[in-house]
């Protein structure tokens, strides 16, 4: 379990976070969302012992992290800029790990090479953006990471990659119970990824929420009558956005579907639509007043 | 559990050897061009070799120079910047700082790797020159001692410089500045005391930073730079102390690049100072170190105040906005310019001090009552500092008597109150003084004095007794170590060797008396001595280290079976009673050029611009009589007249049968005969 417990970073005059907090859960895929500069980096950073804190508590699995080489071997963090040293190919990159990591898997290393199809003795800053990123996956699953730390991992990657990636690790997951700490600034990447979201607006992580909670509870429904819109249909307690185009009405509302339902068939409509929200929708009805964080989040 | 922390992880240090391997090899040929390859070079020339010529092996720093110091020098700093390089950038140092290791093991496996890098070279390359001793028989010319001697200063110092280099590197954040760092800051102790102490010499009266800078300082032993080559020029090998030193350095500065390194963020990379603390002080010690040597450099060529005032705003902030431009990382500085103008008021009130001599050390002399004895002496430092170490091998006499520390005092006083008169003089000659207090401190004391200034003061101790015993050698002279006493006259080959032990006891007696009976006007003079006086002393074995004896000049010769020091006197021309001693015992023909030595002699008018015209071609007179000549000898001075023009000076040369010329000097206006023959 990831644990961030009120953390607070700067660089000089500049507050990178400010007292985030965040859990996540084993076996689960965590994602954070934010714009550029929200500090998403510096969270994964602390996160990953890179690193300290200047207040606040990290701890994994009950430890802190930062100089701490237990806690640092269940850990793996792939960076949104990757590095190699230069002269090493895939192999020498290999043998630095495999020195480094006890928990190195030897077998899983060489059957990765079938899936990344690499030539093996490659320098690998000679590659492409994509295949290096696809190196820093083959060695960071190498070492069987316990914990998977991701800095914008599918960011440039195209749509094969990103399947590619996202595949595994899904498999990870779904097989080692491997946790997942993910990071983008677009909410759909995150969308079919992720059961858990965080949002971090800046400095600080103002919303968590389990996605299928959220897809449960928020709904959007299509409405048109012969007439006006009843006035009685807006005293649904939990009408979070009304919209009227033409003779439809749209309505986003809160509650069990049931219940929601119920409510606007007794008004006898014409047509009456339960559609499913994206991701994204959601929180922008689901924060109000602070959609426009999520907004900017999504016109990109 | 605590290993796992704390050791060098074998990971890391295979990777650092991997991937700098080209480091190590790279050193090991050049330390093979540098020592075994000269070996063979010069083993050849080893037939040619004359017996003069000293050991052609050692010392084993000296061979190529200046570049086996300068490798030296080089080599472990590249290293050390090279195995901290991932540190100095963002994506790198985000890479190694991801790994389970701790800061600790990264270190460590990072100084194993360089300790690797740089031992193996050396090892081998002494492993090489020791076989070549053995291959080519060189065991007369080098032995292995000499080897292990350098194998071992050359990993003590290497080492030093690059765990040095590594603490750098871990306060700084880019490669650049961890190199300039190193290498300002090894510098530092002899810079910035050296500029320091040239300041001070300027801003304070009768400071002189010489006397702060070689007085037991030796600072040279803290600057390794200086030291690695004094060990080529000057075989002044590693002591054991030193050695003590440098291992403890090591250890040192191990463990401080550890703390360092733990206290140091990851996110410092690409910031040219590390640590937030060390930013002002870096920033103000830029700017105070341009300041000093802009300051000086002012002083030094326009000298004057104004000018150095100048050179001490434009030099600090020079130094300020480059350090903020480094820090920064931004040529956007400006709006930080007020903390400058803090820095320049505190600076002119510290300026303001000195002017003001707020603590009195221009105006402070010693109570007589408190001076146990004092030198005083013309010349500078090394003028005193010769006779003070030649008075602690054999106890030189000091000014002790109340009277003459009186006298000594005033002309002290009069200089200090005349302070302006003598910084606008156009030449100089320098004075210096140095009070040993009876409660065991020293006050010393350096002047530049306008030519010919306080006589009236000098005379009187000048004259003393004291004050001769103390400054002229002849006092020091053990007759009975004397072996031969020659007296040379200049321009003829003829001379005068007196090696009666009787006749050597009179000479040193009269020399002795003549000095003592020396007015003030007369020690000063300009005329020519008749001949120099030679005092010959068998000595062991000639050492250029016994040149520096005080208040003479000295030099040595050998003539293949013994060796002589041989101290230099003049026999002056008012030395009257040694001159009527010589005549007694018959040397006086040969020891002293006559008449009759002279075919006949030239005197022309000295014009500067006919000074290297033959004197032959230009207008004169020629004297040729004898008792004419010997007055021109009597009068003759060794230096033109500095209180007359140029051209009322006049130059005689005198020639031989065969038209030579065999001396030359100058006579008044007055003694030239003949004058109405122009």
């Amino acid at each position: 379990m990831i644990e961030a417990i009120s953390v607070s970073k700067s660089f000089g005059t500049l507050e990178a976070l400010k007292k985030a907090s965040l859990k996540v859960e084993k076996g689960s895929v965590y994602g954070i969302v934010g714009s550029n500069g929200a500090g998403k980096t510096t969270l994964l950073k602390i996160l990953a012992g890179i690193y300290q804190q200047d207040q606040g508590e990290v701890r994994i699995d009950g430890a802190g992290v930062f100089e701490n080489v237990n806690v640092k071997e269940k850990i793996q963090f792939i960076p949104d800029a990757l590095y190699f040293f230069a002269q090493h190919s895939i192999e020498d990159m290999a043998q630095y790990y495999r020195r480094i990591y006890p928990t190195w898997n030897e077998k899983r290393y060489q059957g990765f090479s079938s899936i990344f199809q690499i030539d093996r003795t490659k320098k690998v800053t000679s590659l492409s953006k994509g295949m290096q990123r696809q190196v820093a996956f083959w060695l960071a699953l190498s070492t069987m990471p316990e914990i998977l730390i991701l800095d914008e991992p599918l960011d440039g990657l195209d749509p094969v990659m990103r399947k590619k990636v996202k595949k595994l690790i899904i498999d990870d997951v779904a097989d080692r119970e491997l946790t997942v700490l993910i990071s983008s600034h677009n909410l759909r990447e995150l969308e079919d990824l992720c059961d858990h979201i965080g949002i971090l607006h800046k400095g600080d992580l103002f919303l968590q929420r389990e996605l299928d909670d959220l897809k449960r509870e928020i709904h959007k429904v299509q409405i048109a009558f012969k007439g006006d819109l009843p006035e009685a249909i807006r005293e649904h307690k939990s009408i979070l956005y009304h919209e009227k185009r033409g003779s439809v009405s749209l309505f986003v509302v809160r509650g069990a579907q049931h219940d929601v339902l119920q409510h606007f068939q007794q008004f006898q409509p014409l047509i009456l639509d339960l559609l499913p929200l994206t991701l994204d929708e959601i929180f922008i009805y689901e924060m109000g007043g602070l959609g426009y964080a999520v907004e900017e989040l999504i016109a990109e | 559990m605590l290993s796992k922390s704390l050791l060098p992880n074998k990971g890391i240090i295979l990777n650092d050897l991997k991937r700098y391997n080209w480091i190590g090899i790279s050193y090991t040929l050049l330390l093979l061009f540098v020592l075994p390859l000269q070996i063979i070079m010069n083993v050849n020339k080893l037939e040619e070799r004359t017996s003069y010529i000293s050991n052609p092996f050692k010392p084993l720093f000296y061979f190529q120079g200046e570049l086996q110091e300068f490798f030296i020098l080089a080599i472990p700093v590249l290293t050390a910047i090279f195995l901290l390089r991932y540190l100095q950038e963002k994506r790198s140092v985000d890479m190694v700082h991801a790994l389970p290791l701790t800061r600790v093991t990264l270190c460590s496996s990072h100084v194993v790797a360089g300790t690797l890098l740089l031992l193996l070279p050396v090892l081998l390359t002494g492993l090489l020159s020791w076989v070549m001793m053995v291959a080519f028989n060189l065991q007369a010319y080098y032995a292995l001692s000499d080897i292990a001697q350098w194998a071992g200063t050359t990993i003590l110092i290497s080492m030093t410089l690059f765990l040095f280099a590594l603490f750098v590197g871990m306060v700084t954040g880019t490669s650049v500045a961890q190199g300039i760092l190193t290498y300002i800051t090894l510098f530092l102790p002899v810079g910035l005391t050296v500029l320091v102490l040239s300041n001070v010499e300027r801003l304070l009266y009768g400071f002189q930073g010489q006397y702060y800078m070689e007085d037991g300082n030796k600072l040279e032993y803290f600057t390794p730079i200086i030291r690695l080559f004094q060990l080529g020029f000057d075989e002044k090998m590693l002591q054991s102390s030193e050695i003590m030193a440098y291992l403890f350095s090591i250890v040192l500065l191990f463990g401080l690049a550890i703390v360092a390194y733990k206290k140091r963020k990851s996110e410092a990379a690409t910031q040219a100072i590390a640590f937030d603390f060390l930013k002002p002080i870096f920033k103000y010690g830029v700017t105070f170190c341009t300041m000093l040597l802009s300051g000086l450099y002012f002083w030094e060529i326009q000298n004057d105040f104004l000018w150095a005032i100048f050179g001490y705003i434009v030099g600090s902030l020079f130094g300020y906005l480059l350090a903020e431009i480094i820090l920064q990382k931004s040529f956007k500085v400006l709006a930080s310019l007020k903390n400058y103008l803090i820095y320049l008021l505190i600076m002119a009130g510290l300026l303001a001090g000195f002017e003001a001599d707020v603590f009195g050390y221009e105006r402070q002399l010693p109570p007589v009552e408190q001076v146990e004895q004092l030198y005083i002496g013309e010349g500078g430092y090394y003028t005193y500092l010769r006779w003070r170490e030649y008075a602690m091998e054999e106890a030189a006499t000091a000014i002790t008597e109340k009277e003459n520390i009186e006298k000594v005092l005033q002309l002290h006083e009069a200089i200090i109150q005349n302070k302006t008169y003598n910084e606008n003089a156009q030449s100089y000659y320098s004075l210096t003084f140095a009070y040993q207090l009876k409660n065991g401190q020293t006050i010393y004391r350096s002047y530049a004095l306008p030519e010919a200034s306080y006589d009236q003061y000098k005379k009187p101790i000048f004259e003393s007794i004291e004050y001769k015993h103390m400054q002229f050698a002849i006092f020091n002279v053990d007759a009975n170590d004397v072996e031969r006493i020659v007296f040379e006259p200049q321009g003829i080959s003829k001379k005068a060797v007196i090696t009666d032990r009787a006749h050597i006891q009179e000479i040193i007696t009269i020399l002795r008396q003549e000095t003592e009976d020396e007015s003030y006007e007369q020690m000063r003079d300009d005329n020519m001595p008749w001949a120099r006086i030679e005092l010959w002393r068998l000595v062991e074995e000639a050492s250029p280290e016994m040149t520096y004896r005080y208040g003479v000049d000295q030099s040595y010769r050998s003539d293949g079976k013994q060796s002589y020091e041989i101290m230099h006197l003049n026999w002056k021309k008012h030395y009257k009673e040694l001159e009527q001693w010589l005549q007694e015992k018959g040397y006086w023909q040969d020891a002293r050029i006559l008449p009759e030595d002279i075919a006949y002699a030239r005197i022309v008018k000295t014009e500067a611009e006919k000074e290297w015209v033959d004197p032959k071609l230009l207008p004169g007179v020629e004297v040729t009589k004898p008792d004419e000549l010997e007055a021109c000898l009597q009068q003759l001075l060794g230096r033109p007249l500095y209180a007359v023009s140029q051209d009322e000076n006049y130059r005689i040369i005198f020639y031989n049968k065969n038209d030579g010329e065999i001396l030359s000097g100058y006579l008044k206006q007055e003694n030239v005969p003949l004058l109405s023959a122009w």
